[in-house]
């Protein structure tokens, strides 16, 4: 990089967080000033931004951003049980399994995998990976998978993921991919994982429909 | 709460200066940072901090690009993109090289492989940077390079068969 920060660096630096190395650096370099120019120079709205806010109240997407840590105590219902480990692995140390923490005005609960939830609901995972290295979860809308979260995480044991995701008011089941696997997946290895749920040594992947009473509150 | 106009002028910029950097196709590219954007605003991640927002994006973006780079019909020879996947680009002419390459070679590669050669061939991120986007360990990088490498070569000697 003869010097220069890392593209990267620049644009954590246009959106307020940065190495102060970084920003002495850019104060001294015309490149860097003139790359960081370009990332901080606001464009014209296109149209399809409008839909977009035009779009929010009615599409399908209700998985919102971290709305504070629910305070995810009690007993783990294992909601998402394999039933087989054809490769022998995870079967044989025990398979994945996923409990939901449903957190309700002031009143979190675990889900029994039956009641519908209802909008405004946070809801939270706690996951026991039995072996993987690391997790993945997106929201199913037709054909469209949106990455929701993907990390590593302590092959075993149980831990609590870090986001939380709010429930919007549209009406009908949604849908939660996990998938659990050793390497990180591209959109076609999550896409691969939704179609076949396989459940092996290398890749095990459940879905949870989550069905709401709907209506807003 | 940030809404979808600022959220556009905030990030859109720096999405689409990570898709040019991806895509020779400039409407290609600016395609792939108008999906990326949406999946942000869909995925209501606009107000996260900016060290895991950019890692996200950087990643996001970065698996849209491979995708459209797999679906497109290969525009150079094999002998030529693995000349031009041996080096890091140096300037704009070198990158485009670059990008035709892999074009080329992200039918071959498993796509991890290709999201890190991106990361670090046309973003020029440190092994320590893609370890934090791609959310592995830096060691894995590594490997991951060594690999990169090893392939390339693999395929420049099976296509000079």
């Amino acid at each position: 990089m003869n010097g220069h920060p890392s593209f990267l660096q620049l644009d954590r630096l246009a959106l307020g967080s940065a190495d102060p190395q970084v920003a002495a650096h850019v104060g001294s370099c015309e490149t860097c000033r003139a790359q960081l120019s370009r990332v901080q120079q606001a464009p014209p709205i296109p149209a399809w931004v409008g839909d977009l806010r035009s779009a929010k109240s009615s599409r399908r997407t209700w998985w919102a951003g971290s709305v504070g840590a629910l305070a995810a105590i009690g007993l783990v219902l294992m909601i998402a049980s394999p039933r087989r480990g054809p490769d022998g692995d995870p079967g044989a140390k025990g398979a994945p399994s996923v409990a939901v923490y449903v957190k309700r005005g002031d009143v979190v609960s675990l889900w029994d995998g039956r009641a519908p939830f209802a909008p405004g609901d946070a809801l939270r995972l706690k996951i026991s990976p039995q072996g993987f290295g690391r997790v993945a979860v997106a929201s199913l809308q037709g054909d469209t998978i949106t990455e929701l979260y993907a990390a590593p995480v302590t092959a075993h044991g149980e831990s609590v993921l870090p986001p939380s995701w709010t429930l919007d008011g549209t009406p009908g089941p949604d849908v939660l991919l996990l998938v659990f696997s050793h390497a990180p997946l591209s959109e076609d290895g999550l896409r691969w994982a939704s179609a076949g749920l396989p459940r092996t040594s290398e890749v095990w992947a459940t879905r949870l429909a989550l069905t709401k009473s709907g209506g807003d509150r | 709460m940030v809404d979808v106009e600022a959220a556009y002028r905030r990030y859109f910029p720096l999405i689409r200066e990570k898709c040019r950097r991806m895509l020779s196709d400039l409407a290609e590219a600016d395609d792939a940072a108008q999906e990326t954007f949406v999946r942000l605003w869909r995925a209501r991640l606009r107000d996260s901090d900016p060290r895991r927002l950019t890692a996200w994006i950087y990643r996001t973006s970065t698996r849209i690009a491979i995708d459209r780079l797999r679906k497109r019909a290969a525009r150079m020879s094999m002998d030529e993109a693995l000349d031009r996947l041996a080096f890091i680009p140096s300037g704009p002419d070198e990158a485009l090289a670059v990008r035709r390459a892999l074009e080329l070679v992200s039918r071959t590669l498993p796509a991890t492989e290709v999201e890190i050669a991106v990361l670090h061939r046309l973003d020029g991120l440190t092994q320590a940077e893609i370890a934090d986007v791609a959310e592995i360990s830096a060691r894995t990088v590594r490997r991951f390079l060594e690999r990169l490498d090893k392939r390339v070569e693999k395929l420049r000697k099976e296509n000079a068969l």
